[in-house]
C-alpha cells in the first residue's frame, strides 16, 4: 500500500519536474535571446515574432500546467519525510525515494551538462569567429541554469536526508550508483577532450589538417577546439565535482563514511574505469602502431596522404591520458584497500586489477588473432577478399599490433594471476573474481565458437545440398575458421584452469565433512597474579574437565625455575 | 556532518514557495520583455547589397509573387529553371504545411562578384504542446550580374529545388 503510494507520488513528481524544467528552460531561453543571446546578432532577414511568440506560448502553457502538479506532489513527498511525521524515517530511507533521487539527479545532471556544453561550444565558436550553425548561447545557458538549479535543489535535499540518519540497501546504493556513473561519464568525457586537444595541437604543429575539412576556410581548428574545450570543461567539472564529493564521503568519520568505504558500487566504478582505460590505451596504441606498420609495409592511403607521421604519433600520444587515468585509479584502489586495514581488501583489490584488465587484453588479442588467421587462410588459399591490391597488407598492419598488444596485456596480467595462484592455490581458486573471469571467458569463447561453427556448417551443408551460395567460399569461411580456432584454444585453456580450481575448491568444500575425526577447539587465555604457578593451575583445571576434554598450553609460559615445559604436560583428562 | 538536523518543516514549505515565486517572476518578466520589446526589427541593408536582394526575393516569395521572386535568380538558374518550371516546383514543394518561420542573417563570406550568405532559419514545427522551435543553417550563393545581385542556385523559398524542374 505504502509502496504504491510512494510510486505514485514520486512518479508524478518526476514527470511534472521534467515538464517544469522544460517549460522554464523555454521561458528563460526566450528571455535570454530577447536580451541578445540568440543565434545571430545581425537582424531578421524576413519573418517576425511568430516563432518567438509560439515558443513563449508553449513555454507558458507547459510551465503553468506542470508547476502546480509538481508543487502538490513534491509537497506531499517532502511532508512525509518531516522528522515530526510518523514513519518519516521509513519514508526517508525508502527504496522508491532512493530510486527517485538517483534518476532525478542523473537526468538533471545530464541536462545541465548538455546545456553547459552547448553554451561553451557556442562561445568558443563565437570567439573563433566561425559559423555557429544556429547554436544559441541563450538556449544552452537557459538549460544549464534551470537544470542546474533543479539538480542543486535535489542534492541539497538528499544531503539533508543523509544528515537525519543512516540509510541502507537500495535507498543508499541507488543514489550512490548515480554518483559513480556521473564520475565515470565525466572522467571519460574529460579524457576524450584531452585527446582531442592532443590531436588538435599535433595537427597544428605538424600542419596536417584533417582530410575531410576544407583547408581554404583557414579555421578548420575552430570546431575541434570548441569540441575539446567543451569536453574538458564539462567532463572535468562533472568528474572533479563528483570525485571531490565521493572523497569527502570516504573521509567522513560518521555513518556516511562507514557506509561509503566498503561500498561495492565504488569498487565496481574502479573496475569499470580500469577496463575502459585499459581498452582505450590498447586501442590507441594499436591504432598508432598499425599506422606505423602500414607505412613500413608500404600501404598507400589516399585519404591521408602525407600524414603518416601524424597518424602514428597522435594516437600514441592520445593513449597517454588513458594510461595515466588507469595508473592513477590503480593507485587509488591500492591506497583505499591498504587504508581499510584488512588483508582481504588488499587481495580483492589486487584481483580486481588483474583479472578485468586481463580480460581486456584477451579480448583484443583473441579478436585480432582470429583476423590474422583469416588473413593467412585467405592469402594461402587465394581468397577473393584480399586479392585486390594491398588489401592483405592493410588488414595485416591493422590487426598485428592489436594481437601483439592484446596478448602482451593478457600475459602480463595472467602471469601475475598465475604467480598469485602458485603462492596460494586454494585462496586464488576460491576467489569470486577469478571464478567470474574464467566463466566469462568460457561463455564468450563458447558463444563465439558456436556462432562461427554455425557459419561454417551452413556453408558446408549448402554445398552438400547443392545450394548456390554467394561470395567466395574461402573468404566467407576464413574469418569463421579463425574465430573457431581461437575460441577453441581460449576455451580449452581456461576450461582447464576452471577444472583445476574446481578440484581445489572441492577439497576445501569436503573439509566440513570431517568433524567426526577432528576435535572441536577453542583458544583460552589463562592469567594469574605475578609469580603465579600457571602450570599447577593448568594441572588443577584438568582435573575438573569432563570426559573427552583436554587442556594444553600452546605458548611458552614464564614458569618458575625447575618446572617442566607446559606443553610437555599436555594431557587429556580421562 | 552526521548530527541531527533541526526540524525544518517550515523551511521545506518556504523553499517550495520560493521556487514557485521565482518561476512566476521569470514567466512574467519574459512575457513583459517580449511584449514590450515588440517585434524583432527587420534588418536594413544597403540597397545594392546581396542581403537586400535575398530579402526582396523572400518578400516576393512570401507574397506569392513568383514572377518577381523568379527574377532574383541568376541567368544561369533562370535558364535551367524557367518561370513555369519554378511554378511547378513551388506547387509541388509548397503543398504541405508550412511552419511559422523566420530567417536570421548570420554572416557573409566570399568577395567580389560572388558571395555566400550564411543564414539561420527558425521554424516552429508542430502544434500545441507537441510543438518545438528548430534552427538550421542555410548557405545561399549569390552572384552579381549587370550590377545586380542574383541568387545562383535553384531554390524554392530557401530550400534547394526538389528536382530538376526542366525535366
Amino acid at each position: 500500500m505504502q509502496t504504491a503510494r510512494r510510486l505514485y507520488v514520486y512518479l508524478l513528481s518526476g514527470i511534472s519536474l521534467g515538464a517544469l524544467v522544460l517549460g522554464v528552460t523555454m521561458l528563460l531561453t526566450v528571455l535570454l535571446e530577447a536580451l541578445g543571446l540568440g543565434p545571430a546578432g545581425e537582424g531578421v532577414v524576413v519573418g517576425g515574432e511568430d516563432v518567438v511568440r509560439q515558443q513563449l506560448t508553449l513555454a507558458s502553457a507547459v510551465t503553468a500546467v506542470s508547476l502546480p502538479v509538481w508543487l502538490i506532489h513534491w509537497f506531499v513527498a517532502e511532508r512525509s519525510v518531516r522528522p515530526d511525521r510518523p514513519g518519516a524515517s521509513v519514508e526517508r530511507t525508502s527504496d522508491v525515494r532512493g530510486l527517485y533521487f538517483a534518476l532525478a539527479m542523473g537526468g538533471l545532471l545530464l541536462a545541465m551538462a548538455s546545456g553547459l556544453a552547448s553554451t561553451v561550444e557556442a562561445i568558443v565558436l563565437e570567439l573563433a569567429g566561425t559559423d555557429r550553425f544556429g547554436r544559441s548561447i541563450g538556449g544552452g545557458l537557459a538549460l544549464a541554469i534551470v537544470a542546474g538549479a533543479a539538480w542543486a535543489y535535489h542534492v541539497r535535499l538528499r544531503t539533508r536526508d543523509w544528515s537525519r540518519g543512516p540509510m541502507t540497501d537500495a535507498s543508499a546504493w541507488l543514489p550512490r550508483t548515480y554518483l559513480y556513473v556521473a564520475m565515470f561519464a565525466g572522467l571519460f568525457i574529460l579524457l576524450g577532450g584531452i585527446t582531442g586537444f592532443i590531436e588538435l595541437l599535433g595537427r597544428l604543429v605538424l600542419d596536417e589538417p584533417p582530410p575531410f575539412i576544407d583547408e581554404s576556410s583557414g579555421s578548420w581548428w575552430a570546431y575541434p577546439l570548441a569540441s575539446s574545450v567543451t569536453s574538458v570543461a564539462v567532463g572535468g567539472a562533472v568528474w572533479l565535482g563528483h570525485a571531490a564529493y565521493a572523497n569527502r564521503l570516504l573521509s567522513d568519520p560518521g555513518w556516511r563514511g562507514a557506509s561509503e568505504r566498503p561500498a561495492k558500487v565504488r569498487l565496481a566504478f574502479f573496475v569499470a574505469v580500469l577496463v575502459a582505460a585499459a581498452a582505450g590505451t590498447t586501442y590507441l596504441l594499436g591504432d598508432g602502431a598499425g599506422n606505423a606498420f602500414a607505412a613500413a609495409l608500404g600501404v598507400p592511403d589516399s585519404d591521408v596522404a602525407g600524414q603518416t607521421f601524424g597518424l602514428i604519433i597522435l594516437p600514441i600520444l592520445s593513449a597517454v591520458p588513458y594510461a595515466i587515468a588507469w595508473w592513477i585509479h590503480v593507485r587509488w584502489m591500492d591506497q583505499e584497500a591498504a587504508t581499510a586495514g584488512s588483508s582481504e581488501n588488499v587481495e580483492t583489490a589486487d584481483r580486481l586489477q588483474l583479472y578485468p584488465v586481463g580480460l581486456v587484453g584477451l579480448a583484443f588479442g583473441a579478436t585480432a588473432t582470429a583476423w590474422l588467421i583469416a588473413i593467412l587462410i585467405d592469402v594461402a588459399l587465394g581468397g577473393e577478399r584480399l586479392v585486390a591490391g594491398d588489401a592483405w597488407r592493410r588488414e595485416l598492419s591493422q590487426f598485428v599490433p592489436f594481437a601483439v598488444l592484446g596478448v602482451a596485456a593478457w600475459i602480463w596480467q595472467w602471469g601475475r594471476a598465475s604467480s598469485r595462484w602458485a603462492v596460494d592455490p586454494i585462496g586464488e581458486a576460491s576467489s569470486t573474481t577469478r571464478w567470474t573471469t574464467l566463466l566469462i571467458i568460457l561463455a564468450v569463447s563458447i558463444g563465439a565458437g558456436v556462432i562461427s561453427l554455425g557459419f561454417i556448417l551452413y556453408r558446408l551443408f549448402g554445398s552438400v545440398f547443392g545450394l548456390t551460395m554467394s561470395g567466395d567460399p574461402i573468404s566467407e569461411l576464413s574469418l569463421p575458421i579463425g574465430v573457431a580456432i581461437v575460441a577453441a584454444i581460449v576455451a580449452l585453456y581456461h576450461a582447464g584452469q576452471l577444472r583445476r580450481d574446481q578440484s581445489l575448491r572441492a577439497g576445501i568444500e569436503t573439509a566440513p565433512a570431517e568433524p567426526a575425526t577432528v576435535p572441536s577447539q577453542a583458544w583460552l587465555r589463562l592469567t594469574g597474579p605475578p609469580g603465579a604457578d600457571i602450570a599447577s593451575a593448568l594441572s588443577a583445571l584438568r582435573q575438573h574437565l569432563p570426559t573427552g576434554y583436554g587442556l594444553e598450553a600452546v605458548e611458552p609460559l614464564e614458569r618458575p625455575a625447575g618446572t617442566p615445559h607446559p606443553t610437555s604436560e599436555a594431557a587429556e583428562s580421562s | 556532518m552526521n548530527e541531527r538536523a533541526p526540524t525544518s518543516a517550515g523551511s521545506n514549505d518556504r523553499s517550495l514557495i520560493y521556487v514557485a515565486v521565482a518561476i512566476v517572476v521569470l514567466a512574467v518578466t519574459t512575457i513583459a520583455v517580449v511584449l514590450l520589446a515588440g517585434d524583432r526589427e527587420t534588418a536594413q541593408f544597403d540597397a545594392d547589397s546581396p542581403e537586400t536582394a535575398l530579402q526582396r526575393y523572400l518578400a516576393a516569395y512570401e507574397e506569392g509573387d513568383l514572377e518577381a521572386a523568379h527574377a532574383y535568380f541568376s541567368a544561369d538558374v533562370r535558364q535551367r529553371m524557367d518561370l513555369d518550371a519554378y511554378q511547378r516546383a513551388v506547387d509541388s514543394w509548397g503543398a504541405g504545411f508550412e511552419p511559422d518561420r523566420s530567417v536570421l542573417f548570420d554572416s557573409k563570406s566570399g568577395s567580389g562578384d560572388r558571395v555566400e550568405l550564411h543564414l539561420i532559419v527558425e521554424e516552429f514545427v508542430g502544434d500545441g504542446l507537441s510543438g518545438d522551435t528548430y534552427r538550421s543553417p542555410r548557405d545561399i550563393r549569390l552572384v552579381r550580374e549587370g550590377g545586380e545581385w542574383r541568387i545562383d542556385e535553384p531554390l524554392v523559398w530557401l530550400d534547394p529545388a526538389p528536382f530538376d524542374p526542366t525535366r
